[in-house]
């Protein structure tokens, strides 16, 4: 049985999700045995639109639907908790589950404040993020300073203070900070975000301190709260997500990795492209 | 609950910003930035933000209606087609006429101007760009061969200089105005020239106050200085350009010395030699404008001393330089592109070229319209007002001239005159209550379909939900009441798609396109020839669009406008939009977050001007000119110059398109909606 301040790697065992999710999937897990057991009525989580840079909210009711968000997108910033307040009747009338970014969780905090959403009804599943790129920017970045036409990329990342892009043909990576200072990179306001690493979730995920066999098949996965031992530990007895104790090494290693991810928010692009920051930018998709 | 997002482009000004309207079981209820959209990169104004408020507007048009005995009846669609047939084959074909939009989609334009000139077998197909950029038309076909806007959006940014006349950026295309800033940001000198100091004109860096009216005077004026300095570009004048010395000779003149042109603008001297130094100097100049430009009897005029300009110093066919004639509907440019003008099948073919007419017939398997100008927007109002009888059916779709158009009286009396109209639209306008017969037609996020923007970029709607009750795509309209009127076979689309297939064969300039391609957020900018073609996003890189590639220079004396202040109106008024609201306020009126923002019109008065007529600012007042008289609230305010007043033109409770004057440009029969004699009075209590 999970427990709140457990530190864990964790994968699923669905076969489909394996293949298309990144990092062993068990965020998609987590939100298929939170469907497919009634914990929550629908998951608002993002797909890709038009194509990479696109990032589109989908609500996501039948779990067979799930697969198609797997995977990671790193160019929107969409502002979740303003769709479940705006649309999704503040999640009154529904128990939501929903993929969240440090932003998307603050907004959260913020609007249930203001009675205008209710926390009670909503779990969230937090990603770690270093800062999304917004869509026209990443698209000029890649055409001008990779020299890579952007319709070829089938995958970004921001890795050990590089943004990295994998497509037809190659893959490349230039570090933040150079990017930055030639007016490429982050937004503005991600820079200055201090919340990285979104503990205010259920459940918090990054993919730093997955060390040895699991390293790049496992996410790491901190347990925030006693709703998300309780949806971990429920997705582990029903067999679609195994985990173990995160290795110590890897423990010390996630913790070095936090304290430099946490650190972009304050010492800027500079201190990416000195350290091996393992994060995920902006991944929201489950 | 079902929640999604479908992407698509805004119905509102020719920026052509997408977003993605939030449908949750079917029914649109917001709209949420599309952060893709390489336009305006999620950015919204706020029209665009609230664009999603009017779809489900209770009185939303869902069922036709004809009128009996002066009261309008619910009818079904079989009843109205088949009325409308026998009516429409009843008149010849001079004695009918049609009135496209620039609110609607590229394929139902096609179709309108086809429906038209094939079944209808009339040449009378306008629409509104006549009041907006039919001098920009006609201005700049005639200087570069082609009559668009030169450069993209994003290449403002990259300017050096811009020199921001007649065009109230900021409020009328939010958008544009953020890649003004982005240039600003980038070191650009910004020189703003209007009458008003508007929101745009807070941002410049030269404000140039001058009279409305005299632009070509100021433009003069800054080619004389450019010229006496040496600053202009000789290479660029000799390669690529014809008729410079006939300008020259023009410009030099002691009438458009600094001096002079100060006394006919009421701009400083000084000021107007820093603003050309600046603006000849950088080496990398745009020109925004507008409507301030075009809506005068001189707007040919103007728009072709901006091109002088541009040729004069070389600021063509580069990022950064160019003609930024701004459109100011979502589709205004798509429409003109369509053929839905007077004097052009789609891709400006003229109708005077008999081969082109030839190529129509075939296309369209059927003879049409003679292949002569037909009337106007503009000369068809005239024609039903001063000559009853000569037009007697027009069929309308989408466009409101009882409120959009100069002299509202004069509009009134030649719709009354009218036998038979048909109004196709969303809401039971202003002009629909003078219908025979109304459509209800299906808007924007209702349907699919294409609209240019006002960098000629070519751009999707998409389908977000159902029409209300009965009413139906202008498309499918078409094709019903063709079949009617035994044109079935010319009329043969299943979908709008169907509809662009054929644009792309009879179009040159749309040849390349088609739906797949489209898809993409990027789009394609025309002239986009073939399959293989990029699109084209910046024009006359190499050459001009003459069959000689040379840009022609023409040589413009100012003249000024129609009407004047005189001792009875003693004010020049000038007319335009707010941020708020759009044109005839059928959409945004029925926002409420807009209509909140401003809920009626009101009249700009300098504070000298005001304590001399004794009126106090919010006082109601009464305005006149030589057409009629409206009530309208003043606001006291120093940043419209003296003896100038303005006011929005969306107001029907407070229209200022009564008291606008008709007069029209000789070429390109736009009327003169920003200059006119007018006065205000206080309203003494009885």
């Amino acid at each position: 049985m999970a427990k709140k301040g457990d530190m864990l790697y964790a994968w699923t065992n669905d076969a489909a999700i394996k293949e298309k999710a990144e990092l062993g999937g068990a965020v998609t897990a987590l939100w298929k045995y939170a469907l497919e057991s009634k914990a929550v009525d629908a998951v608002l989580v993002i797909t890709k639109g038009t194509d990479l840079y696109d990032a589109v909210p989908v609500l996501i009711k039948d779990p067979k639907d799930l697969v198609k968000t797997a995977g990671s997108l790193h160019c929107g910033t969409l502002l979740l908790p303003k769709l479940v307040k705006k649309y999704l009747e503040g999640a009154e009338t529904m128990k939501l589950g929903v993929t969240v970014k440090g932003c998307d969780a603050m907004a959260f905090y913020e609007l249930a404040k203001r009675k205008q959403i209710n926390l009670d009804n909503v779990v969230m599943i937090g990603v770690n993020c270093g800062g999304s790129v917004s869509p026209v920017l990443a698209r000029k970045m890649i055409t001008e300073k990779y020299g890579v036409d952007p319709n070829t990329v089938h995958k970004e990342e921001i890795d050990k203070g590089q943004f990295i892009i994998e497509y037809e043909g190659g893959h490349k990576g230039i570090s933040v900070d150079e990017l930055e200072e030639a007016g490429y990179g982050r937004r503005s306001n991600c820079r200055r975000c201090k919340m990285k690493i979104p503990r205010q979730a259920d459940l918090a995920c990054g993919n730093w301190g997955v060390i040895g066999d699991k390293a790049g098949k496992a996410t790491f996965v901190e347990v925030c709260s006693e709703k998300g031992a309780n949806l971990v530990s429920g997705a582990v007895k029903n067999g679609i997500l195994a985990t173990e104790a995160a290795n110590p090494k890897g423990l010390r290693s996630a913790g070095k990795s936090k304290a430099q991810c946490s650190s972009l928010a304050t010492s800027g692009a500079s201190t990416t492209s000195k350290h091996s920051v393992k994060v995920k930018t902006g991944s929201r998709r489950s | 609950m079902e929640f999604k997002y479908v992407p698509t482009t805004c119905p509102y000004c020719g920026t052509g910003c997408g977003f993605n309207l939030v449908v949750v079981d079917k029914k649109v209820v917001g709209v949420q930035p599309w952060q893709r959209n390489p336009v305006n990169e999620g950015k919204l104004c706020p029209k665009g933000n609230y664009a999603w408020e009017f779809i489900n507007a209770p009185d939303r048009l869902t069922k036709p209606l004809i009128k009996k005995d002066g009261k309008f009846e619910e009818a079904s669609w079989d009843e109205a087609y088949k009325l409308i047939a026998s009516k429409f084959k009843s008149y010849k074909p001079e004695e009918m006429a049609c009135l496209a939009s620039a609110r609607v989609s590229n394929e139902e334009n096609y179709l309108m101007q086809k429906f038209a000139r094939a079944v209808m077998k009339t040449p009378n197909i306008d629409h509104c760009a006549r009041l907006c950029h039919a001098s920009t038309v006609v201005g700049l076909a005639g200087a570069f061969g082609s009559g668009a806007m030169t450069q993209s959006i994003a290449d403002i940014a990259e300017s050096k200089c811009l020199l921001v006349i007649g065009t109230n950026t900021f409020e009328q295309h939010p958008l544009i105005g953020r890649r003004i800033m982005q240039a600003r940001a980038n070191g650009a000198k910004v020189i703003y020239a209007d009458p008003r100091l508007t929101p745009t004109g807070k941002q410049a860096d030269l404000f140039l106050q001058f009279y409305s009216g005299t632009d070509v005077a100021l433009l003069n004026c800054f080619m004389q200085q450019i010229l006496k300095n040496g600053w202009e570009n000789k290479d660029f004048v000799k390669n690529r350009t014809k008729d410079f010395e006939k300008v020259k000779e023009v410009v030099m003149k002691d009438t458009y010395s600094p001096e002079n042109v100060s006394k006919i603008t009421g701009i400083p001297a000084a000021d107007i030699i820093t603003a050309a130094e600046w603006f000849g100097k950088s080496g990398q100049s745009a020109v925004l404008y507008s409507m301030g430009i075009t809506q005068h009897t001189t707007g040919v005029d103007n728009v072709k001393s901006v091109a002088n300009l541009q040729m004069l110093t070389g600021n063509l066919g580069r990022p950064g330089t160019g003609i930024c004639a701004l459109r100011g509907q979502n589709n205004v440019q798509g429409a003109c592109d369509m053929g839905a003008l007077a004097n052009v099948y789609s891709g400006y073919q003229s109708v005077l070229v008999p081969e082109m007419k030839k190529k129509m017939e075939d296309a369209w398997g059927c003879e049409i319209a003679e292949g002569k100008v037909g009337l106007t927007v503009t000369t068809l109002v005239n024609t039903l007002a001063d000559e009853p009888g000569k037009v007697k059916c027009v069929y309308i779709m989408g466009e409101n001239p009882m409120l959009s158009d100069p002299d509202l009286h004069h509009v009134e009396k030649g719709l009354k005159n009218a036998e038979f109209i048909v109004v196709q639209d969303i809401f039971l306008t202003e002009t629909a209550q003078f219908a025979n017969v109304v459509l209800p037609a299906a808007c924007f996020a209702e349907k699919d379909g294409t609209q240019t923007s006002t960098e000629r970029r070519v751009q999707k709607w998409r389908k977000a939900q159902d029409p209300p009750g009965e009413a139906k795509a202008d498309w499918q309209i078409f094709c019903e009441l063709a079949k009617v009127m035994g044109y079935e076979k010319q009329f043969p689309y299943k979908s709008a798609e169907d509809v662009f297939t054929e644009i792309a064969k009879v179009t040159p300039s749309y040849g390349g396109m088609d739906y797949a391609r489209l898809e993409k957020p990027e789009a394609l900018h025309w002239p986009c020839p073939t399959k293989e073609h990029p699109g084209t996003p910046i024009l006359h890189k190499e050459k001009f669009t003459h069959p000689d590639g040379l840009g022609i220079f023409t040589p413009i004396e100012w003249k000024a406008p129609a009407e004047v202040p005189d001792k009875d109106y003693p004010l020049l008024l000038t007319t335009g939009r707010c941020i708020w609201h759009w044109h005839t306020g059928t959409m945004t009126r029925r926002s409420v977050d807009l209509e909140r923002e401003e809920p009626t019109g009101w009249v700009e008065i300098n504070p000298e001007d005001a304590k001399a007529l004794g009126i106090k600012d919010k006082e109601m007042v009464k305005a006149s000119s030589r057409r009629g008289e409206i009530t309208i609230g003043a606001r006291v305010t120093p940043t419209i110059k003296k003896g100038v007043v303005f006011m929005p033109f969306h107001f029907v409770e407070c229209a200022a398109n009564i008291l606008t004057n008709n007069a029209l440009d000789p070429v390109a029969k736009i009327p003169e909606f920003k200059a006119c004699a007018c006065k205000l009075e206080k309203i003494e209590e009885a």
